[in-house]
């Protein structure tokens, strides 16, 4: 039976204040989940909420159909969560930190023990063991915090920001290492202000914007919704003095004469490429570099910030 | 496949690896050194130097200002130290309730307490050649009245603020008008009805005099001495955690 994380009309009130209001999702297991938005938008509200940290206002949350208390030791066991900022004690060393992580979470001295080491192995930290944390680089602690989250081997990974200010070799393998633990089955909850980064590694993206869905969906769903026409991007020699003649087109267009540029936007980028070409050659223009692209997650997550 | 551990057990192993922690981290920040240590100590000086104080008197203050100065000095650094951390999220999101929370800064405040004061007690009886059968009574009250001010110490540090040294001020206000009605300073027998009456709301004034009590002063008495200590201990510890109750949610906005 496939586990399903299931939230339907969840609302969180800090007083007065919405800071969700009515989200519903489901995620099936082994699914990377992008949380995208803006700051303020809900994200961690949503992470704290249903890993247990604060209560819900109203609404439901459903593990794999059954309606348990998210502040029970049954629920907790079910979630690893690795912050933004790192918030293992930066006094105690990894080995210390981890064994400490562990026996909260009820595992046994030795077994605790026999999985961080071997952990703190996996994530390269094996020759640090015994260091204060504090002396550890960024990139360093964040494997710590990803190590101390899949101590007691949760089934749900809630990552937040991971490779924000990571070196591109430590976030390349941080992505690997995320896409391998979605081969474990391992649900994953990813919130990232990178956009190429929730491209890669998301299977289905969720955008929120002052705690309400905006829209979700896999990348590809999103593309085709909201932003279907691909982009064509041609650099020019004797840009067109009257660029009136690119309404011909029908297509929508934006030029930058100064830099010779000029980007269509299209659906269908093979047919209107041939027309394009002819265009430019009825005006003497040669093609110097061309470049055609689908919308990016980026545009398509602005678009619909945008259109609320 | 995972050893976990279950029950009561683990709950008691949770309580006390959050203890353990607690000693571990915090018995050399520096406020808690301050406050804690070099606070009552130079409090004390300040007391008996060129002063004739009766033994029996400088006992119990030194030992009632110690034991109160060292039971809050652990207690109000935690939270917001670990607000501000953002350790306190990383706990609360493992399968720990806030009453566990509460139990293990209590505990691991009290013990700083009374390891402290009991090396002091055990220094004072050779110093002033007391009879060492006070420490019975000493260790008895001493274990109320960490707990008491171990519980005062987590109530300061119920404003949902990351600023330790807020929450250091704010306990200083309390602390200090405290230790001044409690008959450290001024033998209980001395004091006019009104400070008397005054001197009953502070839990120092019983745990003062209970050492006096036992060595042959004091004026409640022992029995009601230990028994107030008791209902001091229990109802700053429930005020603590109906105050944090209120209050720890404020720390995740």
């Amino acid at each position: 039976m496939v586990k399903l994380l299931s939230i339907s009309n969840l609302t969180k009130y800090f007083d007065s204040f919405k800071a969700l209001d009515a989200i519903s999702f489901s995620v099936k297991k082994g699914k990377i989940v992008g949380l995208l938005g803006p700051n303020g938008a809900g994200k961690t509200t949503t992470i704290r909420i249903i890993t247990g940290v604060l209560p819900r206002t109203s609404g439901e949350i459903l593990l794999d159909g059954q309606d348990l208390d998210p502040t029970s030791k049954e629920w907790k066991l079910q979630f690893g969560i690795v912050p933004e900022t790192t918030n293992s004690y930066l006094d105690y060393s990894p080995l210390k930190n981890m064994m400490f992580s562990g026996r909260l979470y009820g595992l046994s001295k030795h077994y605790c023990k026999e999985r961080a080491l071997s952990l703190l192995k996996e994530f390269g930290l094996a020759d640090k063991i015994h260091l204060v944390t504090k002396k550890l680089s960024k990139g360093q602690k964040q494997r710590l915090n990803l190590s101390m989250a899949l101590l007691h081997d949760p089934q749900y990974l809630f990552l937040d920001e991971p490779t924000t200010g990571l070196d591109v070799n430590s976030a390349q393998l941080l992505r690997k290492r995320i896409q391998e633990f979605k081969k474990e089955g391992k649900t994953i909850f990813l919130t990232t202000h990178n956009m190429l980064e929730a491209n890669i590694l998301c299977d289905e993206i969720i955008i929120l914007n002052k705690g309400k869905i905006l829209a979700v969906g896999s990348p590809e769903t999103l593309r085709k919704k909201f932003m279907p026409a691909s982009k064509i991007e041609l650099e020019l020699r004797n840009f067109p003095e009257n660029t009136s003649i690119f309404q011909q087109l029908n297509l929508d267009y934006q030029i930058k004469p100064v830099e010779n540029k000029v980007t269509f936007f299209s659906t269908n980028p093979a047919e209107d490429f041939v027309q394009i070409q002819d265009i430019l050659k009825s005006q003497a223009a040669q093609i110097m570099q061309c470049h055609i692209s689908p919308a990016s997650l980026e545009e398509i997550f602005l678009k619909i910030l945008g259109e609320n | 496949m995972a050893e976990k551990i279950t029950g009561w057990k683990l709950k008691f192993n949770q309580i006390w690896i959050l203890t353990q922690k607690n000693l571990e981290l915090y018995f050399k920040k520096g406020p808690v050194i301050i406050f804690g240590i070099l606070f009552p100590f130079f409090m004390a000086l300040a007391w008996i130097i060129g002063r004739p104080i009766d033994p029996i008197q400088l006992f119990s203050g030194i030992l009632g200002m110690s034991v109160f100065f060292m039971g809050t000095a652990i207690s109000p650094v935690i939270f917001p130290w670990e607000t501000r951390e953002k350790n306190l999220e990383r706990i609360l999101a493992a399968p720990i309730n806030l009453l566990d929370l509460i139990l293990s800064i209590t505990l691991a405040s009290s013990i700083f307490s009374l390891i402290i004061s009991s090396l002091v007690c055990i220094v004072m009886i050779a110093f002033l050649q007391i009879s060492p059968l006070i420490f019975g009574w000493f260790f008895l009250g001493n274990l109320l009245l960490s707990w008491a001010s171990a519980s005062l110490g987590v109530i300061f540090a119920s404003p949902p603020t990351d600023m330790t040294a807020n929450i250091m001020t704010l306990s200083s206000l309390i602390k200090f008008p405290l230790v001044f009605i409690s008959g450290i300073f001024v033998p209980l027998s001395q004091l006019s009805p009104i400070f008397f009456t005054l001197a009953l709301f502070s839990p120092i004034t019983y745990f003062v005099d209970l050492l006096q009590s036992g060595l042959g002063g004091g004026v409640i008495g022992i029995g009601l001495d230990l028994l107030a200590l008791l209902v001091w201990a229990a109802l700053l510890f429930i005020l603590s955690y109906a105050l944090h109750k209120k209050t720890i949610l404020k720390r995740f906005r």
